[in-house]
């Protein structure tokens, strides 16, 4: 018994902001505003407004995941190559740091001056005879995805350095000797090898994007049509208070999630097979 | 199978460091030669020059005749043992062996008999869908040996491949990697820095000091007549000990109170010149002085007696210098420091060489 003394700390913590908290919510999410037990909250957000802000959250996050997952898997591979010169690692490494937790109004404000519907690059652009709308950032999902890239490709790469740095150069100059390319090294040893920390990192990009509200909300004001927007207007009311409706939305974000979890899971063990 | 020659290699790193200065060695076909010198002479350099993961200033790398310098590494034919532990953890021991023929597409079936028969080859049949953290560190230089096989490279180069591991597995494993070369008659260039390991496996033995060859021969030849200082000190233990020429003409050194004649070598040196006279421990013959009538050696008192098993290292002082002698143990049950005894030099074995 004493050896999970270490653990209290942390268990109460969960406790109380995170297992207490989600039960909470659960159960309100089966109660109606007088506290007794409806299934009407949860059966509402299968009506198709709500079921297309699920889907527009989820493609929102499948895109910017994508997005930062791609550039920050080959910014992370090209700061870790030995060739690189040192300044370039810890530089980029440092403003990673910093770019990762760059969200909310400053960042919205940062695409919406450049890339916004009267953005510096999009009048540049539309001086030249070619229209930027289909990425802007305040009205279409495919603008926002980029504006959340901002922070999850400098996530990707933070995650992924240490695992490229644990690919050993024996393995490479193994593969090579053998008479594998580049491309043959990477197919057979390197990705296989890092499949389940870019699985990891993926999970944590998709969920950051999945989860996040501000940088969303300010862009769009009350118009958005994301889940967590939804969540947000129907607590603080400005367009209708419906905190049960939220707590139904919240619930079935914890379901996608949990889902998402489960499956994250199978393809890891499958993945790190070679670990056991 | 394949001949393979060093011409000339030359290698700088950066201002100043010289790894390699005009290195010339051949390997004969299905010969393995050693690459034998201390830790930053150079030996990795020269294989990764020969391997292909680096290129030299200046210098040939010729198999059979062809040069390869310009040949990606993917291209040359070779197998390589790294030093560390190099083989994939995301696949067993059997497709780490099978990885260079899945390569080069042959077929599933084709890909499984050879690592199967590869690895009986190194003793690890049983242990094929292991993967490498299931196995020891010398399982997995035995499957890194079959892997660097599978393809039937013209040459096998290993870099320190025992180095990681443990004393007794390293005498096991490298009398396998000789049996196994043996058996496939592959030319290989073997780097280490332990001159047991080399003297005990190699047809030739390559001594490198500061990157460039101080001798090559066999490993009797270097052992027994050292060519330069270095090679007589880094190769076994050695007594380095002062002498002066007495006559060239008879070959005779004058040592402390001996005056002695020096056997099996040239001998150059002028009348007078000072010499560095080496000879080996098993070489040097210490008696206890109450040993009947008085023995021509030199007089000295023990001062160290050190057990090694079969032989006991004993030290003595005497008008020679201070001089190690390996005597049988038994022999050494009547030596203690403090001891009065007599030290003889066997002459056939004294080498004389200008000191550096
Ligand atoms: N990539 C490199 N960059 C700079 N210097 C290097 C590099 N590789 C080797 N050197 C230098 O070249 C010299 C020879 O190195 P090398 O690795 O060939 O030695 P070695 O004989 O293999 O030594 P060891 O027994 O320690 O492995 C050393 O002085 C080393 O510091
Ligand atoms: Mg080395």
């Amino acid at each position: 018994m004493l050896r999970y003394l270490g653990v209290v700390p942390l268990g109460a913590y969960l406790l109380v902001f995170l297992l207490i908290p989600t039960g909470e919510l659960v159960v309100d999410a089966f109660r109606d505003p007088s506290g007794t037990f409806t299934l009407s909250n949860v059966t509402t957000i299968f009506q198709a407004q709500y079921l297309s802000s699920f889907a527009a959250s989820l493609e929102l996050s499948a895109l910017a995941a994508l997005f930062g997952g791609i550039l920050g898997f080959f910014a992370a591979t090209a700061v870790v190559h030995p060739n690189a010169p040192r300044l370039v690692r810890s530089s980029v490494t440092t403003f990673s740091g910093m770019a990762a937790n760059f969200a909310g109004i400053p960042l919205a404000f940062a695409f919406t001056s450049t890339l916004g519907a009267t953005g510096v690059i999009t009048v540049a652009f539309r001086h030249v005879g070619v229209s930027l709308a289909a990425v802007n950032p305040d009205a279409t999902t495919l603008g926002l995805a980029l504006v959340y890239t901002y922070f999850e490709f400098p996530l990707m790469l933070l995650l992924l350095v240490p695992a490229l740095d644990g690919l050993k150069r024996e393995w490479r100059e193994a593969a090579t000797n053998l008479g594998a390319s580049g491309f043959t090294y990477w197919r057979t040893v390197a990705l296989p090898i890092l499949v389940p920390s870019l699985l990891g990192a993926t999970v944590l990009l998709f969920g950051g994007a999945f989860s996040a509200y501000a940088t969303a909300y300010a862009l769009s004001g009350s118009t958005g049509n994301l889940v967590t927007e939804l969540i947000g207007n129907l607590t603080n009311g400005n367009v209708t208070v419906d905190p049960q409706l939220a707590y139904a939305l919240a619930f079935g974000m914890i379901v996608i999630i949990t889902v998402l979890m489960v499956i994250y899971g199978l393809l890891q063990r499958r993945a790190s097979r070679w670990l056991r | 199978m394949a001949r393979l020659e060093l011409r000339g290699l030359r290698k700088q790193f950066g201002r100043g460091v010289v790894a390699l200065d005009r290195l010339d060695l051949e390997v004969g076909s299905g010969e393995l030669v050693s690459l034998l010198g201390p830790s930053g002479c150079g030996k990795t350099t020269a294989l990764r020059i020969v391997a292909g993961f680096e290129v030299p200033d200046e210098g040939e790398v010729l198999v059979d005749g062809v040069d390869v310098v310009g040949l990606p590494a993917s291209r040359r034919n070779m197998g390589m043992v790294f030093q560390s532990y190099s083989l994939f953890p995301n696949m067993t021991a059997e497709d780490n062996v099978a990885y260079p023929l899945r390569i080069r597409r042959q077929p599933k079936a084709e890909r499984q008999r050879r690592s199967g028969e590869l690895l009986a080859m190194v003793g690890l049949a049983t242990q094929a869908d292991r993967y490498p953290h299931q196995l020891s560190g010398g399982q997995q230089q035995r499957v890194a040996l079959a892997r660097a096989l599978a393809h039937e490279p013209a040459v096998l180069l290993l870099d320190e491949p025992l180095s990681a591991l443990d004393a007794k597995v390293r005498v096991t494993l490298r009398e396998e990697v000789r049996r196994v070369q043996l058996e496939l008659g592959i030319t290989t260039l073997y780097v280490t820095h332990d001159q047991e390991e080399a003297l005990a496996i190699s047809d030739r033995v390559a001594v490198m000091s500061e990157g460039r060859l101080e001798q090559v021969g066999t490993p009797a030849e270097v052992y027994a007549s050292p060519r330069s200082p270095f090679v007589a000190s880094f190769v076994g233990t050695v007594n380095r000990l002062e002498a002066t020429v007495a006559s060239r003409a008879e070959r005779t050194v004058r040592c402390g109170e001996l005056v002695l004649r020096v056997g099996a070598e040239d001998f150059e040196h002028p009348d007078g010149t000072t010499v560095a006279l080496y000879v080996r421990p098993e070489d040097v013959t210490v008696r206890p002085l109450t040993d009947g009538p008085a023995p021509a050696g030199a007089g000295g008192t023990v001062r160290g007696v050190t057990f090694l098993g079969s032989v006991t290292r004993v030290r003595v002082d005497c008008s020679l210098g201070s001089v190690v002698a390996d005597v049988s143990s038994e022999e050494a049950l009547h030596l203690a420091p403090g001891e009065a005894v007599s030290v003889e030099l066997d002459p056939r074995r004294l080498r004389t060489l200008a000191p550096a």
